[in-house]
């Protein structure tokens, strides 16, 4: 039979104490406690922790955890509100991309916008002119002015109702 | 149909709203529907355990009710997920753990309170009449604290406890061995 | 087959799958999933193109005969190094380098619902960005800024393909078994290159991934662990 350090058997002791350990092996451990009193107080410990363990309690639940978790649950809505300005925002791209002539419009106005970005990237590195301000159309500015506006709200919108609920802590100065 | 459901419910609640009638799978597959009075009997149901449960793995009173309305909000908004041909034990309580562990992982560590501020959840070492192997429960890894927290406050089994945690019955075995090695050498320690 | 070995095999598969599509890409349609990269790889439209692929505007097998195909793997071989293969690395990076949030982005993703209100809010970002960068354009010495938020936006829609890949590791991980997570990670964003690759489809399907990853982190601010809260700004 095989001599066990204690080294080597206190690592055997909870699949000892669990049975899982093979007849050599388990009898291996046995002759080292049966020499051993540091071990042996070991093997009391690990025999005695899974019943402490089932032992261990919890205090009750407070009286106010029910009511609490039906109010946080009575907060949780499906956010089918979410898809509604998006409706607005369809329309006001619609009206955008037609008052531009469509695709080739937009793509248009693309390659003017990563012109002007060059240039005053240019400009701000000192090799070109600072190009001039593109003519106002005010239909334009407030299609986009209505869409940032309504694009934010609907933002905030969703950001409001999937946010995690609050813990009891949160409501505490 | 209707009005024997609602005559079943009203019967769990008026004996004290301790035992259940109807079973929780039944209870979870019409709170999946959207039946408030079954969501309600089903927390009435669970709530002692999964506070229990929250408790022994955070070790504080007033994260364990954090944690509990967390896990049962969740659930809530799960439960029209629930595939009622499977059992619900295993679905829930892994439904459970996960909350549980994600909360632990969000969570910012508050500044200590001062030992005389009277917050109720200060630290569980000062809590009188709170043993060394709860302590010690506390202080283990979460890989090793979760199995054994299933296995032996829950009294699952450990193929429910692998199903749980997604491992295979022989990892769940050799973490519970290497957690009660870690609280047999912490406990050791301490009284030594 | 041994657990051991099954996500490896999947790994392999996945990638031999992404390149036959991209070898159907780049005979049938000559499109790839990055404009400008077919550019790169043969740098003028005078090269003569490789053998196995039919003459440009044929739409036929993509496949000749056998001793002609092994140059056109080469060539989809690269034309799979010039597209797919930059995303996947920058997406498995952005995991390595952020797991912590990339993990709490994937717990918030419970549900379908989440996905599709995140696919919305994907929606509304790109939108407000489009919309905000013409106003900005408007005042000219601004307009570098309408470069830095798309710029922020490109890194946040890549940030929740990462996220939507994690998840996807996350389920399959349940049904085949547990491997090193970076791997179990990396099959997953490789899969996603795969729907990528699909011809017509594939471009679609990617835009459908980065808004609803884009919306993903707008809605978790980025994987925050309390998530839009301003707690930490409260003295």
């Amino acid at each position: 039979m095989t001599q066990l350090t204690c080294g080597q058997a206190r690592p055997l002791l909870e699949p000892y104490v669990d049975g899982s350990l093979d007849g050599e092996t388990a009898a291996a451990v046995r002759s080292h406690l049966a020499g051993c009193a540091d071990c042996r107080n070991q093997h009391l410990e690990a025999v005695s922790i899974p019943a402490r363990l089932r032992a261990l309690t919890a205090p009750e639940p407070p009286a106010d955890l029910l009511p609490s978790v039906m109010a946080a649950v009575a907060r949780v809505r499906r956010p089918r509100f979410a898809w509604g300005p998006l409706i607005l925002e369809i329309g006001l791209c619609a009206l955008i991309a037609w008052y531009l002539s469509g695709l080739a419009g937009l793509s248009a106005l693309f390659s003017y916008t990563s012109g002007e970005l060059s240039d005053v990237v240019g400009w701000g590195l000192g090799t070109t002119q600072l190009p001039a301000a593109p003519s106002l159309d005010l239909l334009l500015v407030l299609a986009c002015l209505a869409l940032v506006t309504v694009t934010g709200y609907h933002l905030a919108l969703i950001i409001g109702a999937t946010s995690e609920p609050s813990g009891r802590r949160a409501g505490q100065g | 149909m209707v009005s024997l459901r609602a005559a079943a419910l009203r019967a769990a609640r008026g004996d004290g709203g301790g035992a259940v009638r109807l079973p929780p799978i039944e209870l979870a597959r019409l709170a999946g529907g959207g039946d408030r009075e079954a969501f309600e009997e089903l927390v009435r149901g669970y709530q002692r355990r999964v506070y229990g449960f929250a408790y022994q793995y955070v070790r504080d009173a007033g994260e364990a009710q954090d944690v509990t309305q967390e896990i049962f909000v969740h659930l809530y908004r799960n439960l029209r997920r629930y595939d009622a041909a499977r059992p619900f034990e295993p679905w829930f309580w892994r439904l459970a753990t996960n909350v549980c562990l994600n909360y632990v992982r969000r969570r910012v560590p508050e500044p200590r309170e001062l030992p005389d501020s009277g917050d109720a959840g200060g630290d569980p070492a000062d809590l009188p009449g709170e043993s060394a192997l709860a302590r010690a429960l506390g202080e283990l890894d979460r890989a090793y604290r979760l199995p054994l927290i299933l296995h032996y406050h829950l009294d699952m089994s450990l193929q429910q406890v692998a199903q749980t945690m997604g491992l295979s019955v022989a990892a769940v075995k050799s973490r519970m061995h290497r957690g009660r090695a870690v609280l047999r050498r912490t406990l050791s320690e301490e009284a030594g | 087959m041994t657990a051991r070995w099954r996500w490896p095999a999947l790994l392999v598969a996945l990638v031999v799958l992404a390149l036959l599509l991209c070898w159907l890409d780049a005979s049938l349609f000559e499109r790839t999933v990055l404009p400008g990269s077919r550019r790169i790889l043969t740098r003028a439209e005078g090269l003569p193109r490789p053998a196995g692929f039919p003459p440009r505007g044929l739409a036929g097998t993509p496949f000749g005969p056998f001793p002609e195909t092994i140059s056109g793997a080469l060539f989809s071989l690269g034309w799979f190094a010039a597209t797919a293969l930059g995303l996947v690395a920058l997406a498995a990076a952005m995991l390595v380098a952020f797991p912590a949030r990339a993990r709490l982005v994937v717990d918030r993703l419970d549900s379908l619902t989440v996905a599709g209100t995140a696919l919305v809010a994907g929606l509304a970002t790109v939108l407000l960005l489009f919309a905000f960068s013409f106003l900005l354009r408007l005042t000219i010495v601004l307009l570098p800024l309408a470069g830095a938020l798309s710029i922020l936006a490109a890194l946040g829609a890549l940030f929740g393909i990462a996220c939507l890949a994690l998840w996807l590791a996350g389920q399959a991980r349940l049904r085949i078994g547990p491997a090193h997570p970076l791997l179990i990670a990396l099959t997953a964003l490789v899969a996603f290159a795969d729907l990528a690759l699909i011809p017509f489809a594939g471009l679609f399907l990617l835009g459908l991934l980065a808004v609803t990853g884009l919306g993903l982190t707008v809605l978790t601010r980025f994987g925050s662990p309390r998530g839009w809260a301003m707690d930490e700004l409260d003295w």
